[in-house]
């Protein structure tokens, strides 16, 4: 099955409501047949965003370009786009079948040809059998794959998918996840997906633009954003974060508790009070009297809970010094070492960790 | 505790079921009184004399049909009113609709009388001709009947997310137009039968404005023959409530089970960011 990939391009794209920004200045490129999610939490502008790329919502400023072409002012129907959206769509008073065939219809296709096209998408999407079916008759996760085939059986230009999974339960939203990327591989259609939902995102998308407050924090591959994420808030709103007060001793160098750290100091003055990110799985835990060599080590801690995961084990521990427990993740296998009361030692490996722009001198409260 | 809860639950029930058979009784009651009345001689019995004379009155084809056609063109205009208004309300401008409800009762608080007196003073000078017309009932029915419509209309769309049908059917090529007849108007079938059946009813009952603005319609006929014929217009009364009820019930029926059908499961409305 082939389908087309355009190329979609924001610029300079402006959104206000009741004069508060809801879009600021946003630039995106989302490349030809490729899955960009837009990721962000709720009120971010995300749904906005792909509003805009609809053609529901005209922007106060900037351009909304599709393989080149301004459609900023053309209407939705005239934009080459199919949309599934977060609540359930398909039209109650026909049936699956009919969903299907109703842009073929608005097209003008023969009967006999949208009757085997909308044959072809339902059995695309699992549901061969259920075309007679009225949407009522359909569960929640059914309903959205009709929904889905209906959208691309115009055959669109871009595909955009607005939070299409949050209403359905975790197994269906996962087996739909992959069915989704499965669909999207095969037809090659350049597709929008908006979520809040970071391994939805991480999981489905070939790129995710991190938003918050209306603006594009940081856009990378899922592996980029979360092992590089560039700012504070991308690090701390993709997966968990530790949050370890710090002080800068100077040029490239951080101490967190008594330790140091070789970190990028550009642009904080010795003296400054910082908050260290790290992932929970970025930090390697051993038992007090086990001090590995070549790293730096925090002080030493006390285990009060372990929490399997399945492959993965989380494990808090306290410091008298932190005001909050810190979280390391480490395989199942490997937890089974440590019990709650153990004292530990943690090491974090200075690569893995991003100052908190944010907080520079917030953290007066902890001794650095 | 459980005996106090029994002890309760009987007693509403007992109350429920007084309620329900004194409503019974008001309601069937009459009909029953207009049948006894409408379908008996004196001298004979039961009988279909009174009916047959009344039918055979050159006044009744006529009239009945003008009702019929009053009545139609009321629910035509009643819709082309509202309908576009009501979705360009829930679409565009939702701010406006608990206003716009407030108005729709307006009707009810103005007597039939009053706007007659009104339109008499206002139309006889400015537009003699309009009053004449039996088709100047229209306007008023449609004033008359708005609130019932309104609400009928109303609750339909609610009753389905119009916003998001409405998208949909416009990311897949679909204009204004088309979506409002092809994807619109499907879902409001049951509001849109139950409005015609609320409309239908109060103008084949309506006697008041027809009569202040010297039109003959059925209900006029009605009293009309009742004065002389009293048991043709019992019987005719009780055949036109049982008929429409009976016809409309049977065509809202239909409608609603085939809306039942294709009816949605409660849409997941959260709110995007």
């Amino acid at each position: 099955m082939t389908g087309t990939s355009a190329d979609v391009t924001l610029r300079s794209i402006s959104k206000s409501y009741a004069r508060q920004s809801v879009l600021n200045d946003v630039d995106l490129s989302i490349r030809g047949g490729e899955l960009l999610a837009v990721l962000g939490p709720s009120g971010c502008g995300k749904t906005t965003a792909l509003r805009v790329i609809a053609g529901l919502e005209r922007p106060d400023g900037g351009t909304v370009h599709i393989d080149g072409s301004d459609v900023t002012h053309r209407r939705i129907d005239k934009r080459g786009i199919g949309i599934v959206f977060q609540a359930y769509s398909l039209f109650p008073h026909q049936t699956a079948t009919e969903n299907v065939a109703y842009g073929l219809r608005v097209r003008g296709a023969s009967r006999s040809r949208r009757t085997t096209r909308a044959a072809e998408l339902l059995a695309l999407v699992g549901l061969v059998d259920h075309g007679a079916k009225y949407p009522q008759q359909l569960s929640g996760g059914q309903q959205q794959r009709v929904a889905l085939a209906r959208a691309i059986a115009i055959e669109p230009r871009v595909l955009l998918l607005d939070e299409p999974l949050s209403a359905l339960d975790a197994q269906v939203r996962v087996q739909l996840r992959e069915e989704i990327r499965r669909i999207q591989y095969e037809m090659g259609t350049t597709t929008v997906l908006v979520t809040h939902d970071q391994e939805e995102a991480l999981s489905m998308a070939d790129r995710v633009a991190v938003m918050r407050a209306g603006r594009i924090e940081q856009v990378g591959t899922p592996h980029e954003v979360y092992r590089q994420p560039t700012t504070a808030f991308v690090s701390s709103f993709i997966g968990v974060v530790n949050r370890i007060p710090g002080r800068v001793t100077g040029a490239g160098q951080v101490s967190a508790l008594t330790q140091q750290l070789d970190l990028a100091t550009a642009g904080y003055s010795t003296g400054d009070l910082v908050e260290l990110l790290v992932r929970p799985e970025h930090i390697s835990i051993r038992p007090e009297s086990d001090r590995p060599a070549g790293a730096t080590t925090i002080d030493t801690g006390v285990v009060t809970a372990l929490t399997l995961r399945g492959a993965i084990s989380s494990l808090t521990v306290i410091f008298p010094e932190l005001p909050n427990p810190i979280r390391v993740d480490l395989p199942s296998r490997e937890a089974q070492l440590f019990e709650r009361g153990h004292r530990v030692r943690l090491t974090v490996h200075a690569e893995d960790a991003l100052i908190d722009t944010a907080a520079v001198n917030q953290t007066a409260r902890v001794a650095a | 505790m459980s005996g106090t809860s029994r002890i309760g639950t009987g007693s509403r029930s007992i109350v429920q079921g007084i309620v329900l058979v004194t409503a019974g009784l008001l309601f069937a009651v009459p009909l029953v009184a207009s049948a006894s009345f409408g379908f008996t001689l004196p001298e004979q019995g039961l009988s279909l004399e009174p009916i047959r004379d009344a039918v055979a009155d050159s006044g009744f084809a006529p009239q009945v049909l003008q009702s019929l056609t009053l009545a139609l063109l009321t629910i035509v205009a009643s819709f082309a009113l509202l309908i576009p208004t009501l979705v360009w309300l829930h679409l565009r401008a939702r701010r406006w609709l608990p206003l716009a409800e407030a108005l729709s009762v307006i009707p009810f608080v103005v007597p039939a009388v009053a706007l007659v007196n009104g339109a008499n003073l206002a139309f006889r000078v400015t537009t003699p001709g309009f009053l004449t017309s039996v088709y100047s009932l229209v306007p008023f029915y449609v004033i008359l009947t708005l609130p019932l419509v309104y609400r009928a209309l109303d609750a339909g769309l609610r009753a389905i997310d119009l916003r998001t049908l409405c998208m949909a059917s416009a990311s897949l090529g679909s204009g204004p137009v088309r979506t409002f007849f092809s994807i619109i108007l499907p879902n409001l079938r049951a509001a849109l039968l139950t409005a015609a059946l609320l409309s239908f009813t109060m103008v084949l009952g309506e006697y008041v404005l027809a009569t202040l603005l010297l039109h003959s319609t059925f209900p006029v006929f009605l009293v009309q023959i009742g004065q002389d014929r009293p048991r043709a217009a019992a019987g005719l009364s009780l055949i036109t409530i049982v008929g429409t009820w009976l016809v409309l019930s049977a065509l809202t029926g239909r409608g609603l089970s085939k809306h039942r059908t294709s009816l949605p499961r409660s849409p997941d409305l959260r709110t995007a960011s």
